[in-house]
Order: structure tokens, then sequence, then C-alpha cells
């Protein structure tokens, strides 16, 4: 074997260690498996700001590791390092020798599940609405312009069910694939032109998924990288060819541990990936209940009370309740402002919270015949009256299809 | 005084997060500074992991608060066994879902036993790291100052 050959050989070994260690320590939101987070915190955390330390234009606003952070990025330099120096320390073991194909295929072998469990994942919330939500009010009465890119895009991904179903199914089909031998190779084909799909989006649209994107389509790279010159052969040079494909059968001769680890597997997928819907009983989240009070409310007037302090900025013309405890105003020249929101039905009052963490109380009054919420507030000092607007009749949100133009009317 | 929140937006305080940190924030018009500061303090559970998937979260309830002395507080509080999908109302849970747990606070900076309960009430939601579950009004502190 030359030299050039070995080196690259090392190298795809050091790569497939570095996946396989991102697998156990990346601390991605699994459902039924969450000490990875506690795990990963508890061995790296300081490692990370020790290393951190060393460099002036590291900046840590939060230590926590979490996706796209300044610490997940140093996690991935630790874990290349860690892979590298296991590498170099395994290569003096006989043992390694021996059992080198063995070790490297179970590894593969793992991230093929592995990639096919976060696939169906991503899949499945794109199937059921849940990923691309249906845009807030606040969004839909934003002008344009003023939105950035990434929640723009989210939101413009989230208007349309057709889209989020054929985007689901185009992460789930392959990571199906992924599930036999037969068609692994397939499914990894074309899964990395769904990832790159994917890093593209999160590069171009600045969504904080770019590592983790970037890290499964490594993945489905490195487990194609055996067949490259297979596919090559096939493709480019258009001779027969026969794709060596990855088997559990070929590492693990009992059926009965072969079948008892598929049922394993199977059951946390679908623990993972299909369970939490069936539970909620919500298969499109566009039309999950929100709360009686959500949505957007036109300010009819405002009246300013007696109150010792100042009042602020009344150019107010919109607020917005949103389903995730906020309310937001909007004024005059469309800025909004947000709040953290608490709503006690039977004091009828909301709670809000800036993020200076200053609290302020709020009054309010809903009359379920005209529609009409009145808000009053000492500590802002005024009481706005506003009327629903049914934010559900926008033209973004109705149906639009025309197989020709001249229907459009 | 009884508060009945309605349980959506109730549980909505720990599991709100959908998506990655910044769209969340961004989906309720929040801008690049309040993140920054959200994400800093870890203001309204913004510090979820969740790689642009939907959040599952553990659901916590906290059940007393109690000043030993000055300087430490013990919190007793329920934490799921697993995780649950955002609206999961954690009343219908059974007990046997739930783990307790104490957790030991020194010198922290809402809960001492001179503070007045008053303060530490209203602002123990926006001030606490650990987002929970249930209102305020039902947590019971002993040996605070009334």
């Amino acid at each position: 074997m030359s030299s050039l050959q070995k080196t690259y050989e090392s190298f795809y070994h050091v790569m497939l260690l570095f996946a396989f260690l991102g697998v156990i320590f990346i601390p991605f939101s699994f459902r039924t498996w969450s000490f990875q987070a506690h795990l990963t915190q508890f061995l790296f955390e300081d490692l990370i700001l020790f290393i951190a330390h060393f460099f002036e234009n590291i900046h840590i606003a939060n230590p926590t590791i979490t996706s796209d952070s300044t610490t997940f990025y140093l996690l991935f330099l630790v874990l290349f390092l860690i892979a590298l120096l296991v590498r170099i320390i395994v290569s003096f073991f006989t043992f390694w020798e021996k059992h080198q194909e063995q070790i490297l295929h179970i590894i593969q072998l793992i991230l093929v599940y592995y990639l096919a469990v976060i696939m169906l994942r991503y899949g499945f919330s794109k199937i059921f609405k849940e990923q691309f939500y249906l845009p807030e009010p606040n969004l839909l009465y934003t002008p344009l312009g003023m939105l950035d890119k990434d929640i723009l895009f989210w939101s413009t991904m989230g208007v349309s069910r057709s889209y989020n179903l054929f985007m689901g199914l185009v992460e789930v089909i392959p990571a199906l694939l992924l599930l036999y031998h037969k068609t692994r190779n397939l499914g990894l084909f074309l899964l990395s032109g769904v990832l790159i799909n994917v890093v593209w989006i999160n590069f171009s649209f600045d969504i904080s998924v770019k590592l983790f994107s970037l890290f499964l389509l490594l993945i489905t790279i490195l487990l194609l990288v055996p067949s490259f010159k297979n596919i090559f052969q096939f493709f480019v040079l258009n001779k027969p060819t026969r794709l060596p494909y990855l088997s559990v059968k070929q590492i693990f001769h009992s059926k009965v541990f072969r079948y008892s680890a598929k049922a394993v597997v199977i059951i946390f997928i679908f623990v993972e990936t299909l369970l939490p819907y069936i539970q909620s009983g919500h298969f499109n989240d566009d039309k999950a209940p929100r709360h009686t009070l959500h949505g957007t409310y036109e300010i009819i007037s405002i009246e300013s009370i007696n109150t010792q302090k100042t009042i602020e900025n009344l150019n107010l013309k919109r607020f917005f309740i949103h389903r995730h405890n906020y309310f937001i105003f909007q004024y005059e020249d469309d800025n909004l402002e947000d709040f953290h929101l608490t709503i006690d039905t039977s004091n009828q009052q909301f709670t809000l919270i800036d993020y200076d963490g200053n609290t302020f109380a709020l009054d309010y009054e809903y009359d379920e015949a005209s529609n009409n919420l009145e808000v009053r507030s000492k500590d802002f000092g005024w009481v706005l009256y506003s009327k629903v607007i049914q934010w559900k009749d926008l033209p973004l949100l109705q149906p639009l299809f025309h197989w020709t133009v001249d229907e459009i009317k | 005084m009884k508060i009945n929140l309605l349980l959506l937006f109730l549980f909505a305080t720990v599991l709100c997060q959908a998506q990655t940190k910044i769209i969340a924030h961004k989906s309720h018009s929040g801008t690049k500074s309040t993140f920054s500061k959200a994400y800093k303090n870890n203001l309204f559970n913004s510090n979820h992991s969740n790689f642009g998937l939907p959040d599952d979260s553990k659901i916590v309830v906290i059940d007393s608060i109690i000043a030993i002395d000055e300087a430490t507080t013990l919190i007793k509080m329920r934490e799921t066994k697993k995780e649950y999908q955002y609206g999961t109302d954690y009343k219908k849970l059974k007990a046997s879902d739930f783990e307790k747990k104490t957790k030991q606070f020194i010198k922290h900076d809402l809960l001492f036993k001179n503070n007045s309960l008053e303060v530490i009430i209203r602002r123990f939601r926006s001030q606490f790291q650990i987002p929970f579950s249930n209102p305020v009004e039902e947590i019971i502190f002993i040996g605070f100052n009334e």
C-alpha cells in the first residue's frame, strides 16, 4: 500500500471516529434520550471554556452547547482532536490491526441508523406541519422588507402545506431506504442531494443549523466514500458495476441478536418520530388549537388614564397575541415591540414582562359578541379599545393554484 | 388568590420553543438586541437547543421554596422522567411520570430569606433559571419575609 493511500485511509478512519463521537456527544433534541446534553455539558463545558480562554476573538455569550453556538463549534474541534488522538493511539495496538475492519463497519452501521433517525425526525416534522408552522399574525402584518431573510424563508415555507408534504417525503423516503441493506446506497445517494440543498439554504438564509447540517452531509459522504469509485464507473464511464453495501449480517452472525437489535432500533425510531403525533392527535399543526384570544387586534381608540407614570408611545395601531406566550405591540411606523405574556383568565389579567425583567399588569375585557377587546393598564397609563381582525382572511393564507394564467380573474 | 391560567398558555412557558432559537425569537417579532439579552440570560426559555426542529421538553412543577438561612434556599420540585410535546397538560400526567428533585441555591439573586415575598412572586417566573409549568401562586414559599 502506498504512503498516500495509507494517509488517505488513516484520514478516513479519523473522520469516521469523529462522526461517531459526534453521534454520541452532539446534544440533539431526542425525545427519549435527553442525557446527551447533560453528558456533553459535563464532559466538555470546562474544556471548551478553557480553550476559548486562549483566543481573544472568541466570544461566548452563553456556555450552553446548542445549535451553532460558539461552544458547539468548539465541541466539534475538541471531538476532531480526540478522534485524531484515538486513531494515533490505536495504531500501536495489534487489536486494532486485527479488528479494524469490523470496528469501522460497526461505526458505519451506527452512522447509517443515526442518519435515518435524524432524517425521519426532520421529515415527519415537515409532513405534520410542525417545523415550518403557519406564520404568526404579527409576522403577517409586518411589512415584507422589515423581515430578516431567515424568518421570511421560514414563513414562506409555512404557508404551503403541499410543499411541506413534498419536502417531508423527500427526507422520509431516503431515510427509510437506509434501513434496508440493499437500498442503503440509493438512500445515501438521494440524501446527499437533499442535504446539499439543506446546507445551502441554511447558509443562504442564515439559519442557525449550519454546523449540524454540515455534519449530516459529512456522515452521508463518509458512508458513500467506499462506493465512489463504482458510482463513477457506472455514471461516468458507463461500465457495469456492483456497489459494495453495508450489512448487519456481515458483522453479527447471530440471528437472535440481529432481530433483537433491529426491533430496538425500529421501536426507537417509532417513539422518536411518530408516537408524539399519535399521542397528541395533531397531524397538522396549522389546525392545532390556539388560545381564544390568539390573533390580531386593530386599535380603534386610545384613552389616557390618570396615572403618575409617564404615558409612552401612544402611536399604537395594532397588537397581537402570539400562540407561544407573547404580547406584541405594533406602532404607526410598523415597528414592533414584544413582551412575554401570562394570561390569567379568571381575573382577566395580562402580565407582560420585558427583556429587562420589568413587569406590567394589564386588565382586559373581551366581548365575544362584538369581538372587541378592551385593555386597561395603569402601568402604561392608557386604555386601548380594539377590535379583532380576521387575520386568516389575508390573501397569503388563501388557497391559490392555477393551471393557466387565463383562469386568473 | 386562585389563578386559573389556560393550560395551553401555561405549558407554553416551558415548551414554547420551536425551530431554531433565533427563528423562534423572530417569530414573536423579537429583535436582534432582545435576542442577545434573552440568550445571554436564558430568558423565557430562549436557550433550548432544537436544531431547527419543534422542541419537546421535560415538564417541571415547582412545589415549594424554602429559605433555610440568609444564603441558602431549597427548591422542592418535580420533573417528568421523559420529554413531552408542546401543549401537554401536566395535570393529566400520573404521579409516577414525575421524579422528585431538590435543588439548593446559595446566595441566589432573588431567593434569599430577607427578600420580600411580594417581590419574589412578581419576579420569579422571569428571573428563575429553570422554566416551570405551574402558576407561581401555587408554589408554597416558606421562611421568606412576608
